[in-house]
């Protein structure tokens, strides 16, 4: 049941995770590609061509003028303006506009439309080579030829200037604006991508916290079935012995009938009460540990006279071992002392009980009463018993647990465990110290007056998740 | 092919400009030109053939070891294969020292080229391309080329602008 209402969530945080990965996969190949895009940007914007072009077409249009210049003063009759001075500056004209045929310039060029009108251009200037060879001084029909036709070329040449120019200013433009655009687009990516790695690891986080919890409760489930096993067997090890006594008594005294003595009736009879009286507290205590578990233990704190509550406590184990040395020096505990006497009574029982039961007959238990600091009780019970190993002894309190050295004497493992819910319930705690072979000594401590009561239904929780 | 015209190896080129540049030599007036000057160098040089300038005719100019340079250009279209001698040649022959050269062209276009560029790269002063001799109307006579396709480096508009072509006058600094 459990597992299969998580399943669903699981799902959809496996979904949850596919898709904050699609997504920053998305936005991770997106800007990828825009800045793959932005260098494409960014190497269109190096203008070499188009400056080329300006440039070339200027230097075109001043050797027309010089080329004119240098006709003028043949014609004038300049004599450093001889057939060879001509000859050079039409030459160097004819390369620089041919420059512009060639190359990288002649695709400017045709960017621009121009191409057609650069060849006539080009063939007019071309055509006037015969007339350029031959001049001679004083040909001024000649000289006006070639001047409309180096004026015609000049003006186109400043014409595919000017629209180079231009047009490279607006193809600026537009880059920068698909520049600007592209870098725009490149940080709304790493935002994204940003964004949906957080929200990723959101997810996980969370997934994270989850198994935990998941973790945790299992582990707590684990410990619950562990301690149910311990229980059965403890109740089935336990019941088995004063059962096995009563049976037997009784077969006895069935198999005998009339014929048994008075005296062996009498002595039959005590074993089978005192198998009764063990199976009645291990009962009680099997359902305090029951009580314990459901969290029903309920405190119904009232001012107590806690030395006569131990007084009492010693008489009944008293009446129960009449060999048990009880010692007791209550004098030093509080007069007053705001407690649940039922509990306290069963806590302090189960201490002095143990440490009757744990001790060989005729050694003694000291029950000394103290006050602690703010008008607590501090309650030792000292006994020269078996002890506890030291090993063990941090486990001593847990529920079902017995130690080692109590192999072979009555217990269910509930009544320290019992001692410690009813001492933190009263934000009070027991404490044990112990040595193998030499004895143990418990020490109980309560405050004057409980906490209220939500804080002791907090410790009852914990206690009784413990 | 351009094994076949491999321009001396360095130890040889040092040692050779080592002598062109011997006092002994310098006294020795090279050649003067017989045919029309197609380039002049001149300012910090130690071997002039007239007045203070070292003038070359086309013959010159061939007479020096060719190099065959196969590259594209800004300019033109396709790779094309220029011949002429190498830069650092022709100065080696006028003795020039100096750091820089002022190039200027028929056109009066002058860029300055720092004189490491014809020690590093084997920049030539191309006299003919696919065999074709460079006249005025083509970038001739005398156009400098550089390896641009063979040195990456060398492919940046500041290279580009040192292509001077219907070079007249290099002047040394």
């Amino acid at each position: 049941m459990a597992v299969a209402a998580a399943d669903l969530p699981r799902k959809r945080r496996l979904l949850a995770t596919l898709g904050a990965g699609a997504v920053i996969a998305a936005f991770f190949v997106s800007l990828v590609l825009t800045c793959i895009h932005l260098l494409r940007l960014e190497r269109q914007l190096t203008p070499h061509p188009g400056e080329s072009v300006v440039w070339l077409a200027s230097q075109a249009q001043y050797e027309a003028m010089r080329t004119l210049d240098m006709v003028v003063r043949r014609v004038a009759g300049d004599p450093e303006a001889d057939e060879a001075a001509v000859q050079l500056r039409y030459d160097v004209l004819l390369s620089r506009m041919a420059v512009l045929r060639e190359g990288r310039p002649l695709l400017r060029v045709q960017q621009t439309g121009l191409e057609e009108t650069m060849e006539q251009q080009l063939a007019a200037v071309a055509g006037l080579e015969p007339a350029m060879l031959s001049l001679q001084p004083e040909e001024r029909a000649a000289e006006a030829m070639i001047r409309a036709a180096l004026h015609a070329a000049a003006g186109f040449l400043r014409e595919l200037a000017n629209r180079v120019l231009l047009e490279d200013q607006q193809n600026a433009n537009t880059l920068r604006q698909a520049r600007g655009q592209a870098v725009a687009e490149i940080l709304f990516y790493v935002v994204g991508v940003l964004a949906s790695g957080m929200l990723l690891m959101l997810v996980l986080v969370r997934q994270r916290k989850a198994q935990i919890r998941a973790e945790a409760s299992l582990e707590r489930e684990r410990e619950v079935s562990r301690l149910h096993r311990a229980f059965v067997s403890m109740v089935s090890h336990q019941f088995r012995t004063p059962l096995a006594i009563i049976d037997s008594s009784a077969q006895r005294m069935i198999r005998r009938g009339t014929a048994m003595p008075p005296e062996e009736v009498f002595s039959r009879a005590g074993k089978i009460r005192e198998a009764t009286r063990r199976l009645t507290r291990l009962m009680e205590s099997t359902l305090n540990a029951a009580r314990l578990e459901a969290g029903e233990i309920n405190m119904a704190p009232r001012e107590t006279d806690l030395a006569a509550l131990v007084r009492e406590v010693c008489g009944h184990q008293q009446e129960i071992a009449p060999a048990a040395l009880l010692e007791q020096r209550l004098d030093g505990l509080p007069a007053r002392l705001r407690c649940d006497p039922t509990l306290v009574e069963q806590a302090v029982a189960n201490l002095v009980s143990n440490a009757v039961k744990y001790s060989p007959p005729g050694s003694p238990v000291v029950l000394r009463g103290l006050t602690g600091p703010g008008g607590s009780a501090v309650l030792e019970v000292v006994d020269q018993g078996v002890g506890i190993p030291a090993d063990e002894l941090p486990r001593i309190f847990d529920r079902f647990f017995r130690a080692r050295t109590a192999e072979g004497v009555t217990g269910t493992g509930i009544g320290l465990a019992f001692v410690r819910h009813v001492a933190r319930l009263h934000g009070g705690e027991v404490t044990v110290t112990s040595e193998e072979g030499k004895g143990s000594t418990f020490v109980l401590r309560l405050p004057p007056a409980p906490p209220p009561a939500g804080g002791a239904q907090a410790g009852a929780k914990e206690a009784a998740l413990a | 092919m351009r094994d076949l015209l491999r321009p001396p190896s360095f130890p040889r080129r040092a040692a050779l400009s080592l002598l062109l540049a011997a006092p002994a030599h310098a006294q020795s007036r090279p050649a003067a030109p017989t045919g029309p000057v197609l380039l002049s160098v001149t300012g910090r040089i130690t071997r002039p053939n007239r007045g203070a300038q070292a003038d070359f005719d086309r013959a010159m100019l061939e007479a020096l070891p060719r190099h065959r340079l196969q590259t594209g250009t800004n300019w033109t279209s396709g790779i094309r294969s220029f011949e002429g001698p190498l830069a650092r040649d022709v100065l080696a022959a006028a003795g020039a020292e100096g750091e820089r050269v002022r190039a200027v062209a028929l056109n009066d276009y002058t860029i300055e080229i720092p004189m490491r560029d014809f020690t590093e790269y084997d920049v030539i002063l191309a006299m003919r391309m696919d065999g074709q001799v460079l006249t005025v109307r083509n970038k001739g006579p005398v156009w400098v080329v550089y390896p641009r396709d063979h040195h990456s480096e060398l492919r940046v508009s500041l290279y580009d602008s040192r292509w001077i072509w219907q070079l007249r006058t290099m002047q040394v600094l």
